[in-house]
């Protein structure tokens, strides 16, 4: 036995492994105890990012994202505190070569885009140049959108990648408005043959 | 030509004079200065100095990355063998920086907001790697922990500096309490009206590189004029 601990090949096997154990139980140990603390604080801040994405916000249901593209992760519908639909927001995440970024997207009733946030941004390059570039988008319409924030901000990355992720937003938009006048279409038409029978 | 002078090996081991706890933590910090004089660690100089907060709370997170890698790796050098002990320094240092990220993201998520992904990214910083290799695995744990802290000091420093350069010139004031969790949110020259004068490419990414490149151009004037009265 005590040969096998002398062969090198053994012996740095062992300090690698005893190493990594003792490393990989320390980062458990505090994993345990920081997760909910972060879990809560993503909570918090994508509560807070719902409010201030769109004015007025009061409460929300969440709506279905079956059919949406696969960076949409949640879609809320908005009311105010009348109970009047006031809009929508959109969570989106998405990944470049630079790293990631999370996104939260108000648009009222008539598609134009109220406001725009990181919840969060990891991104290796040009970080405030990326949330300039989302904040251009602010006060467009989400089926068309014309700013270009390359020029202003050099983010051409983080840019592409705020584009797709909003390109995103505006199909899965869109599908909620074709979900919408479905139902109102369904709605209508079953009223109509209401009608018909009286 | 000229002639260099030849002290026997036994005489020059008698003359070199072990370097006291006091200039092990001073070095670096000044003379051996990780950013202005070593130009090491540019990354998160370049990319996390926009702001004075942001460039403060790296600084806050280098020098307890660095002070606690340079103890750990000096109190188990005897143990780890010359082949490996790269390795072992690279999961050493990942696992210090995995741990305070995540408290972190817990306890400062302001800061982990204005950071992303570069808190992850101290484990490639090259000072502390380098402290690890060429200090700490030669040296006793009160002397690693004191280089490990004069160096990140250093860096420290150099980081807030330059923080504090682009923020004010940049924008004409200095926001402090916004990112760090200080307990209250203060605007230093908020209504002075320096912002109208601002340069605010200062911020902007080119901006780091033209201050780092006038701060390091009057440091190496200032030792080379310092050097040339000697």
């Amino acid at each position: 036995m005590r040969k096998l601990f002398e062969k090198p090949l053994f012996h740095y096997t062992l300090v690698l492994a005893m190493v990594s154990l003792v490393c990989g139980f320390a980062i458990g140990g505090v994993n345990a105890i920081t997760q909910p603390i972060i879990e809560n604080n993503i909570i918090e801040a994508t509560n807070e990012a719902y409010r201030s994405v769109l004015p007025g916000y009061a409460s929300s249901s969440e709506l279905s994202i079956s059919g949406d593209p696969k960076s949409i992760q949640n879609k809320l519908e908005v009311k105010d505190a009348s109970d009047q639909k006031i809009g929508y927001i959109y969570k989106a995440y998405g990944t470049n070569r630079f790293g990631s970024m999370l996104i939260v997207v108000g648009i009222d009733n008539s598609g134009i885009i109220t406001g725009a946030q990181f919840i969060t941004i990891n991104q290796t390059y040009q970080v405030n140049g990326t949330r300039t570039n989302l904040s251009l988008y602010i006060g467009s319409p989400i089926t068309d959108l014309i700013p270009n924030g390359d020029i202003i901000t050099g983010a051409t990355f983080s840019l592409v990648l705020a584009q797709a992720l909003l390109a995103d937003i505006a199909t899965a938009y869109e599908n909620t408005q074709i979900n919408l006048n479905h139902s109102l279409d369904f709605n209508s038409s079953i009223w109509q043959s209401e009608v018909t029978i009286r | 030509m000229t002639e260099t002078k030849k002290v026997p090996a036994k005489k020059a081991v008698e003359e070199y004079k072990e370097p006291s706890l006091w200039e092990i933590f001073t070095k670096g910090i000044l003379k051996e200065n990780g950013l202005f004089v070593m130009v090491l660690g540019m990354c998160p100089a370049l990319a996390v100095t926009a702001t004075f907060e942001g460039a403060f709370g790296m600084s806050i997170l280098v020098v307890i990355v660095l002070t606690l890698t340079n103890v750990t790796i000096s109190a188990i050098r005897k143990l780890i063998p010359n082949t490996v002990r790269i390795p072992v320094y690279v999961i050493i240092i990942a696992t210090e920086v995995t741990i305070l990220k995540m408290l972190v993201s817990a306890f400062a998520p302001a800061l982990d907001k204005e950071l992303g992904i570069f808190i992850a990214l101290i484990t490639v910083n090259c000072i502390i790697l380098g402290r690890a290799e060429s200090f700490a695995s030669k040296n006793n744990v009160v002397r690693s922990a004191l280089d490990g802290l004069g160096v990140a000091l250093g860096f420290g420093l150099a980081l807030s500096i330059i923080g504090l350069v682009r923020e004010f010139f940049g924008t004409g004031m200095v926001v402090l309490g916004k990112t760090l969790p200080l307990g209250f949110e203060y605007t230093i020259f908020q209504n002075v009206g320096l912002d109208k004068y601002a340069f605010s490419i200062l911020v902007q990414p080119p901006g780091a590189f033209l201050v780092i490149g006038f701060l390091l151009a009057g440091i190496t004037a200032f030792s080379q004029r310092k050097g040339a009265k000697k």
